[in-house]
């Protein structure tokens, strides 16, 4: 238990909402990893959550009783989970799986996507309007936004979804 | 970064900090609710209710933080966390006798999966079926343009032959209706559905 009698009243707000942001983000990134399957990560982030939270979380929560304090915790409670979605999406650890579909620039598409050196299956499919090509490429999460920015370049009007995956076997991965 | 809005609650306790530090303010208790006023018997029901409200906004924040929706995900961490303290703490110390437990127990339970109902009621955001096939490729195409969905299709090959391959991208409330039109024209398709994330582009997006 951490002794915050010790602290001034004015800063215990302060406090309580930097302990509540630690111990939240580190809670969402845990939640986040857990639904990627990251067992070692998540174990390790569940192990020091739950240690925060018996030192720090419970002395706070007895030392809730004027109106600050209450605003520093929610505050915090809240804040916490913005900070750890925006942590893990910083880290993007993982793979993605990014799927375009561009009625007119689909060779084009997958040719920069390939001089980038990503791996593109190309499919061709039909739209309401006729050909249409169906392009499959599948990179480590941080590339994203790259190759994105490189497919608005190629095609503005291409519809590109992006999903999270686990990949099973082998793949060619750009580094 | 869109991170206007942890930064301004921060601003707030810090000013409130100051207010106190430096104008001789007095702090305010907070308010929390006299649930000891009730009679005893009442406590057991209201231990389900409460821990029941708190795990459903809880269970509805996970879903928002996995879809990565930041400000809907702070706003009901900010009201959960509220309500945790000024109601809810108040009433769970006392689980000293077993029916008060098991109200808690189940209160938990049932608000997870309240939550998770409530959510798929909700349904934001959008999804990507995948529709296989065999025969009825082209009706379904067109029964789902005229209804101005996108539909990207492809060939395939199954055991008995060629089938159609269909991709389509709509809105997670209208999966039900969706799934019933497809039914009514070929009760053998096969449909898959998961969550993606649109990065740009899309059918309804250009018109």
């Amino acid at each position: 238990m951490l002794d915050l009698l010790a602290i001034h009243p004015a800063f215990m707000p302060l406090v309580i909402f930097f302990l509540r942001v630690t111990d939240m983000s580190l809670d969402t990134l845990r939640v986040l990893f857990v639904i990627r399957g990251r067992r070692p990560l998540a174990w390790i982030l569940g192990f020091f959550q739950s240690a925060l939270w018996v030192v720090a979380i419970t002395s706070v929560l007895s030392n809730l009783d004027n109106l600050f304090n209450l605003v520093g915790y929610a505050g915090g409670f809240a804040t916490g989970n913005v900070v750890g979605m925006l942590i893990e999406e910083r880290l993007a650890i993982g793979f993605s799986h990014i799927r375009i579909i561009s009625s007119r620039r689909g060779s084009a598409i997958a040719e920069s996507i390939r001089q980038a050196g990503h791996a593109v299956t190309e499919i061709p499919a039909r739209g309401k309007d006729g050909t249409v090509s169906v392009l499959n490429c599948s990179v480590k999460r941080r590339q994203v936004r790259a190759v994105q920015k490189s497919i608005a370049e190629i095609d503005p009007d291409a519809f590109v979804t992006v999903e999270d995956i686990r990949p099973l076997h082998r793949g060619y991965w750009r580094g | 970064m869109r991170i206007g809005y942890p930064i301004f609650t921060l601003l707030i306790t810090i000013i409130l900090a100051c207010f106190v530090q430096f104008g001789g303010y007095e702090l305010p208790p907070t308010p929390t609710v006299a649930w000891s006023a009730l009679p005893g018997e009442w406590v057991p029901l209201l231990i389900f209710l409460l821990r029941t409200s708190d795990l459903t906004i809880s269970t509805i924040r996970m879903l928002t933080i996995v879809q990565g929706r930041r400000t809907t995900a702070w706003l009901l961490a900010l009201f959960q966390s509220s309500l945790f303290v000024t109601g809810v703490a108040g009433v769970l110390g006392d689980l000293d006798n077993p029916l008060n437990l098991v109200a808690y127990a189940s209160g938990f339970a049932f608000g997870n999966v309240l939550g998770m109902a409530i959510e798929s009621k909700i349904a934001p955001g959008n999804i990507l079926l995948r529709i296989t096939s065999s025969n009825l490729g082209e009706a379904l195409t067109m029964q789902l343009r005229a209804q101005d969905y996108g539909v990207t299709e492809l060939s395939g090959l199954g055991m008995m032959g060629t089938v159609h391959v269909m991709l389509t991208f709509i809105p997670r409330r209208e999966i039900r209706g969706v799934k019933r039109q497809i039914m009514e024209i070929d009760p053998n398709a096969f449909i898959t559905m998961k969550p993606v994330r649109l990065l740009q582009g899309g059918w309804k997006v250009l018109h």
